[in-house]
């Protein structure tokens, strides 16, 4: 190998080989979409050239020759004045295979497809010099119009000429679709990370070496501690009440300075802890792929099948920006493989036999790939001739897996079952492409090893749905994050069809309900807060985002702000909270707690139960609880909405003042000893406030003695409650018994 | 004759009978020798105790997020250390009285079989070594916690863990 060549050997074989599926893509919508050749031949001539620059100026001759014998045999259908035959894709796609496999034979230095990428460039070679374009596999702009409409067909792929034809070396199908997939298996062999997700990763690097020096410095703090015991215990016995003071006062500051240092070294882990993890979820995202790089292969699958069995059909894929990780990506390759093979050889019936039947020639092949909560949903589905119920049963009898009487008390999704049985085939003669009874098993087994499910729906004639379901470990999702009640959550963004920015006079009343106009037809406005079980307090801002969600019939769901997209590695949720519908899954934000990504469906469900509820929740009152530890105010917030109570809460003094000047607040329940503003203070405040002077307060106090009672008392407060006497019915019992005397 | 091979074989069985007794009370002293390491906590005024073998984390509570439509007795979820756990009231969840209440928060992770979850506690007591000898039976109404650890200063409630997690409210699907 030339010198030149072995020092940046990896990244030419990267690049060659991403050229080369850039070149295969083009050459594939090229065939299935004839409208978009003007713009793919482009892509495709700076693909080639590309390629052709970077081997000539690394001396890989051969490559940069099939390049050049490429652009020569394509140059008719760039200049429009030829078509882009069946052949010239075939041999295209052959080619772009053998680059990939000469490239592997470079980085191994050996002599690996060197031969195929010669008899490539002969045969471009000779295609460039042939006047004659052979039989066309698409249709030109110069073609009949009833051609072209059916050409028109988006993703079509069409018979061409028989197999007999076909070039001699052609790989079999087999063959052709590991090497398709083989394309997905480089790409995920190396990673593009963008510089914004690497800056995030060098700045969680920062902050290690800053604590690094943190706790090196802490190293030097217990080695000067150290040095002072050490002295203490060789200064010997002491004598005389002075020395012995010295000797504890000695003592008493180095024990000062360990608890110091043990706050600090706490501060430290937490620190490292969360960094760590942050590293980790960066970590973790690099690892996650578009399903996009499943695109290539399974059109090609699709294809091959088409040309193996002389049907006509389309293949259009949705879902390609879900991110998924690599393991599982590469997993669930093959189960697809199968099933569209099986699909365009089983399901989809011959042309003559759809136009008989008033179906379009091209059979209709749809893959959707979707995140649901913590499942990856592919479903693949296709409009032919559906299942055969009876020749299931009919096969499976014959093939000695059931007796006639069990196959009469099966029903139908019991005999859709019987495919997945090894061995199973419904097909009489055994072909390259299905026959063998091994796909669906495949399928089958594959899903089984991945802890997912397999459903197959059919209706005769109109064609047969598979439904493969598998978790997800990992998996980044692009979300909407909103605000509501202090609160952030995220919404999968694909599940939102619609976002407003209406002024409050857009919004209209019906009856009890506030609606929105939306295409003319009224909407229900429903809060976020209340569809997640809370209420909503404060004012609604001056312009209010209100999304509707695809499906969501006539519900629009308001919430307090909008936080922008975000890409997230979600993670599936805990056991104890896949019950709860209203979750969908789990991110954590970096720097930031965890957030929880709602359920669209979850929500569309709630919508309904609470239109009815709305009125009642209206009648609530609102208490406000003010307390610096969090535990305290989810319990009480716990407690006082059991007690049928809407809750407010406020981690320090001043906010709940804040609150309390702001909102509809009916009482106050405030810790003692609280950051920035305490409770006695808050309380003074509240009192010398006109629009505040008559709230009830509740102290709510960890300080037990009868001094701090009469204090707070002394203060104004309503009552005083020791937290240390805590029970839960005494609260609710204090709260309704203040809330009735400030009524009268 | 006889008679003697009677007495015999009577004699044989008491000394069988004999020593099967001193070797179960050996057994049993054992046992109550037996100790097991426990991480004591305080939640909701009560202490708690957990074998130590099932906690893989303790520190402070940061970052609570509360669960949307969720009960009571679950406080929120928090990432700790890159444990993403559901955080368990467990006073509140096994219907305890309420004793007081401290303003210290705290989660203790422990893993049973893989699966984790976070219980908060007011405040970590230590790691307690309690013989088995010190373990009486409590009955409480719930199999989470069907015994108790007499100390010296304080009786622990153990938690089973084990049976916490299989508990009805905190599998997969509503019952």
């Amino acid at each position: 190998m030339d010198d030149l060549l072995r020092e940046v050997i990896d990244i030419f074989v990267a690049e060659a080989r991403e050229q080369a599926d850039r070149i295969a893509q083009a050459l594939l919508t090229m065939e299935q979409q004839p409208a978009s050749i003007a713009k793919e031949i482009e892509e495709l001539y700076r693909q080639a050239h590309s390629l052709k620059g970077s081997s000539a100026s690394l001396g890989v001759e051969e490559l940069s020759q099939l390049a050049h014998q490429l652009e020569s045999a394509l140059l008719p259908v760039r200049r429009q004045r030829g078509q882009l035959t069946a052949e010239l894709v075939d041999l295209g796609l052959q080619a772009m295979d053998a680059v990939k496999l000469r490239v592997a034979g470079l980085q191994a230095d050996n002599e690996l497809g060197l031969s195929d990428v010669q008899r490539l460039t002969n045969r471009f070679e000779q295609l460039a010099h042939s006047a004659q374009p052979e039989s066309p596999a698409t249709t030109d702009r110069t073609a009949d119009a009833a051609t072209e409409a059916r050409a028109g067909q988006a993703g079509s792929s069409r018979r061409a000429e028989p197999p007999a034809h076909r070039e001699a070396t052609r790989p079999t199908e087999d063959e052709q679709a590991e090497t398709a997939f083989a394309g997905t298996s480089e790409a995920a062999e190396s990673v593009r990370v963008s510089i914004d997700k690497l800056s995030a990763l060098v700045q969680h690097t920062d902050a290690l070496r800053r604590l690094r020096g943190q706790l090196e410095h802490h190293q030097s703090e217990v080695t000067t501690m150290l040095r002072g015991l050490e002295k203490l215990v060789r200064s010997g016995p002491k004598q005389g009440e002075a020395q012995v003071k010295r000797i504890d006062e000695d003592l008493q500051h180095l024990v000062r300075g360990l608890r110091s240092l043990r706050r600090d070294l706490m501060d430290d882990i937490e620190g490292l802890q969360s960094t760590t993890g942050e590293l980790d979820d960066g970590l973790r995202a690099m690892q996650l792929l578009p399903a996009s790089l499943l695109s290539q292969p399974l059109h090609r699958a699709v294809r091959e099948a088409c040309r193996s069995t002389g049907k006509e059909a389309t293949l259009q894929l949705d879902g390609e920006d879900v991110f998924l990780d690599r393991t599982l990506l590469e997993a669930i390759k093959t189960p697809l493989l199968h099933v569209v093979r099986n699909a365009v050889d089983h399901g989809i019936e011959p042309v003559e036999v759809r136009e008989a039947v008033g179906k379009p020639a091209a059979g209709q092949l749809r893959i959707n790939i979707e995140q649901r909560g913590s499942q990856v949903e592919l479903t693949v589905t296709d409009d032919g001739r559906g299942l055969d119920v009876v020749r299931i049963r009919e096969v499976a009898q014959q093939r000695g897996l059931l007796s006639a009487k069990e196959a009469a008390l099966l029903d139908e999704n019991e005999s859709y079952q019987l495919l997945l049985r090894p061995g199973f085939s419904t097909k009489e003669e055994i072909t390259a492409l299905s026959g063998r009874g091994v796909g669906l098993d495949v399928v089958s087994t594959t899903v089984r090893k991945l802890h997912g499910t397999l459903g197959i729906e059919s209706a005769p004639g109109a064609g047969t749905t598979f439904t493969i379901s598998v978790p997800l470990t990992v998996a980044a999702s692009r979300v909407l994050m909103l605000e509501e009640q202090d609160h952030t959550f995220a919404l999968p963004l694909p599940a939102i069809a619609r976002i407003a920015l209406p002024r409050r006079e857009e919004l209209a009343t019906l009856g009890s309900q506030t609606v929105f106009y939306i295409d003319g037809q009224p909407h229900t406005v429903l809060r976020l807060s209340k569809l997640i079980g809370q209420t909503h307090t404060g004012e609604a801002p001056a312009r209010q985002p209100l999304l509707q969600l695809r499906g969501s019939g006539g519900v629009v769901i308001a919430c307090d702000r909008l936080r922008g997209e975000a890409d997230l590695v979600l993670r599936p949720l805990p056991i104890e909270l896949r019950r709860y519908p209203l979750l969908s899954s789990v991110a954590i934000v970096p720097s930031g707690p965890a957030l929880f990504v709602l359920s669209p469906q979850g929500l569309l469900a709630t919508a309904t139960s609470l239109r009815l509820a709305q009125e009642n929740l209206s009648r609530r009152r609102t208490v406000l609880v003010a307390d610096d530890s969090i535990t305290t105010r989810s319990l009480l917030r716990s407690v006082l909405e059991g007690g049928g109570y809407r809750v407010r809460t406020a981690s320090d003094g001043d906010e709940a003042l804040r609150i309390a000047r702001s909102e509809r607040i009916d009482l106050v329940v405030s810790d003692v000893r609280m950051p920035r503003l305490d409770g006695i203070g808050l309380l003074l405040r509240l009192r010398g406030d006109a629009r505040t002077s008559r709230l009830p307060l509740v102290l709510f106090s960890g300080a037990q003695s009868e001094e701090d009672r009469l204090r707070g008392l002394a203060a104004g407060a309503s009552a005083y409650l020791a937290k240390s006497d805590f029970e839960r019915g005494q609260l609710v019992d204090v709260v309704t018994q203040l809330l009735k005397e400030e009524a009268t | 004759m006889a008679e003697e091979q009677v007495s015999g074989a009577e004699e044989i069985s008491r000394l069988l009978a004999e020593r099967a007794a001193q070797l179960a009370r050996r057994e049993l002293d054992d046992d109550k020798a037996a100790v097991l390491p426990h991480v004591a906590f305080q939640a909701a005024g009560q202490p708690f105790a957990v074998p130590l073998r099932y906690v893989v984390h303790a520190s402070r509570l940061r970052h609570l997020t509360p669960i949307p439509g969720g009960p009571p007795y679950l406080l929120g979820i928090c990432a700790l250390a890159g444990h993403l756990v559901s955080v368990l009231d467990v006073a509140a969840f096994l219907g305890l009285r309420q004793r007081g209440l401290s303003d210290v928060a705290c989660c203790l992770v422990v893993s049973v079989q893989g699966r984790e979850l976070g219980l908060c506690a007011e405040q970590l007591l230590g790691i307690e070594d309690i013989p088995a000898a010190k373990v009486a039976p409590f009955l409480s109404g719930s199999a989470a916690i069907s015994q108790v650890a007499m100390m010296e200063k304080l009786q622990l409630l153990i938690l089973d863990l084990p049976q916490l997690l299989s508990d009805a409210r905190l599998t997969e699907e509503p019952s």
